[in-house]
């Protein structure tokens, strides 16, 4: 079902943009493999623009799904989610030093990482900001929420800070390219931005499953999940350490987009229930199909400009997100 | 057979636990006893392999704190005090949990969720969502998860555990002794039980060996005829008690009996 209903959306997204071309001339031509019937321009702008924007929507919205479902079965909570509690800023940050610096202080480590060095200074980034927050909302194997979220409120705050710095000194260049990605978009998106990005997001994605049975122990309490075989700490470094990748690697393609993370897992376990095993591989699929909506509407609603994307997400997302909180207020009494 | 020898936990710097020696045998229910802060849950947790001690805790001749968290998984079920859970899972999904601890991984899924819920006086709840239930029912739920994780032994002449912190402390009566009963069959069919007990007529009737603490050391173990009389109950828990055996029926609770207040 959600397969399917990805690949309608994958064609819908590579035939919506400023130039028309019918969703159904787009499939027809690619499935008989007569790309013949396009006109020429309909063609570059189909592969050269709209196909690795296609590619890059489903690649990052299956990571901010997946990634926001690990995280709230590592934080036993269903409002964690690595925009709200500050991993996307600590990945921002990570993203920005190397943007603003990698030509100049950081140059040698830049030209070490290649094409990698900004998903990879966002995954430090993430990796630290996530691990602090653990340390910080969690003692006796016991998470608060309370506490997840204030800490969360405090390492946005923070990883903000410094990031205004660095914009304070970015030169006019790195200034339109940190505004344009600060904002969260898929405008960006080129071949090397997929290339970049898939092989750290989809062997995270795939795998993710392979989580799911600790994740599932871990629903009933770290030293429940300890007694059936679950070996705690390793688990949590792993899981800590893919959220922090997949975040990483999206944040550096696409800047930090929000509320994915959270309501796609949360429509999934109201329709097929908490189990992580259909959960993971479910919201991977729900999250592409959602980034590449909201992608298309953000190119739509104010054709031939466009949105950037962020502002579509957070508008659908943050009253979903207020939704939960009110029904589950008593979660945060603690 | 679960053989403790000069067993000390250490809660930061603190000794919580001083100097236990008991031996809880296979087919038998061990009962350990003692007022609130002896440090009950603080032994049971060593036991399980939960927190470091220094001693010797063998579980069939192997040290516990050598044990892979796989290898305990596989040996022995915990159940826990209380459980809170998150996210909305039905009943049969957390009795699974104790089914992909490996241990019997062989068997057919459905039937053993069935049977333990029937174990548990829960038959037909496999369906129902866990927050809906009540306290007791949650808490047999959980006792049937934790009998799916040791429901056969993996290995040949190796006997299963099953520890039980507190199970019955928030139970009403039938309740009480249908989770007792659960246990009792366990050890029954050659299984050890290591129970963490606050009601001494149950004790005194469920259990073959008790281990009564005081203040993070053994008082004295062995069998509730031996372990059980008035002095030692009234040293221990500070307050007057009543203790009555007849024909093998135990009666054991506070001597109480304040004047009837009349009110306006």
């Amino acid at each position: 079902m959600l397969g399917l209903a990805l690949i309608v959306t994958a064609l819908l997204s590579l035939a919506s943009g400023a130039t028309d071309s019918s969703a159904f001339a787009v499939g027809y031509a690619y499935f008989t493999g007569q790309q013949g019937s396009l006109s020429l321009v309909e063609r570059v702008v189909i592969t050269d623009i709209r196909a690795p924007r296609t590619l890059l929507g489903i690649l990052i919205g299956a990571s901010l799904a997946v990634s926001g479902a690990i995280m709230q079965g590592l934080f036993r909570n269903p409002l964690a989610d690595p925009g709200i509690v500050g991993v996307q800023a600590g990945a921002g940050l990570g993203a920005v030093t190397f943007i603003v610096l990698g030509t100049s202080i950081l140059s040698p480590v830049s030209a070490f990482l290649g094409i990698y060095h900004v998903p990879f200074a966002a995954f430090l980034g993430g990796l630290a900001t996530t691990f602090l927050l653990y340390r910080l909302s969690t003692s006796n194997g016991v998470t608060s929420v309370a506490t997840m979220l204030l800490a969360g409120i405090a390492l946005s705050a923070m990883a903000g800070a410094i990031t205004g710095l660095l914009v304070f000194v970015a030169d006019d260049q790195q200034l339109r390219d940190l505004t344009f990605w600060g904002l969260g978009s898929l405008a960006g998106a080129t071949w090397t931005k997929v290339a970049v990005t898939a092989p750290i997001i989809l062997p995270i994605t795939v795998l993710a499953p392979m989580l799911a049975r600790g994740l599932n122990a871990m629903a009933l309490g770290e030293a429940n999940a300890g007694h059936l075989g679950v070996q705690i700490q390793p688990f949590k470094r792993v899981a800590i350490i893919a959220v922090a990748a997949a975040t990483g690697a999206s944040v550096a393609a696409s800047g930090g987009i929000g509320f994915v993370g959270i309501v796609v897992p949360h429509l999934i376990r109201i329709s097929i229930g908490p189990d992580h095993r259909y959960l993971l591989p479910a919201s991977a699929l729900a999250g592409a199909i959602m980034l590449l909506l909201a992608d298309a509407i953000a190119r739509q609603i104010v054709s031939p400009a466009e949105l950037p994307i962020g502002i579509v997400t957070a508008f659908i997302g943050a009253p979903f997100f207020l939704g939960i909180l009110l029904r589950r207020r008593s979660l945060l009494d603690i | 057979m679960l053989r403790t020898q000069s067993v000390t936990v250490e809660l930061g710097r603190q000794a919580i636990v001083r100097d236990i020696n008991f031996d809880a045998p296979a087919g038998q229910i061990t009962a350990i006893v003692g007022p609130n802060g002896s440090g009950k849950t603080t032994l049971l947790r060593a036991l399980v392999g939960e927190l470091k001690y220094g001693g010797s805790i063998e579980m069939n001749g192997q040290q516990v704190r050598e044990m892979s968290a796989q290898a305990l998984a596989t040996r022995r079920a915990v159940l826990a005090q209380s459980t809170s859970l998150a996210f909305p899972f039905k009943v049969y999904e957390i009795v699974r949990l104790g089914l992909t601890a490996g241990a019997s991984i062989s068997l057919d899924a459905d039937d053993v969720i069935t049977e333990a819920l029937a174990c548990v006086g829960l038959a037909g709840f496999a369906g129902r969502l866990y927050a809906q239930l009540s306290g007791g029912e949650k808490q047999r739920v959980q006792l049937a998860r934790v009998l799916v994780q040791v429901w056969q032994p993996v290995f040949e002449d190796e006997p299963r555990f099953l520890f039980l912190d507190e199970p019955i402390s928030n139970l009403d009566v039938a309740n009480q002794v249908q989770v007792l009963n659960t246990a009792y069959s366990f050890a029954a069919n050659g299984g050890a039980v290591i129970a963490v007990l606050h009601d001494l007529t149950l004790t005194a009737a469920y259990a073959n060996q008790v281990a009564l603490m005081r203040s993070g050391s053994l008082v004295s173990a062995g069998s509730p005829e031996d372990v059980f009389d008035e002095p030692t109950l009234e040293e221990v828990y500070g307050c007057p008690m009543l203790l009555r055996c007849e024909d093998g029926e135990w009666t054991i609770s506070p001597r109480v009996r304040p004047p009837r207040l009349q009110g306006d």
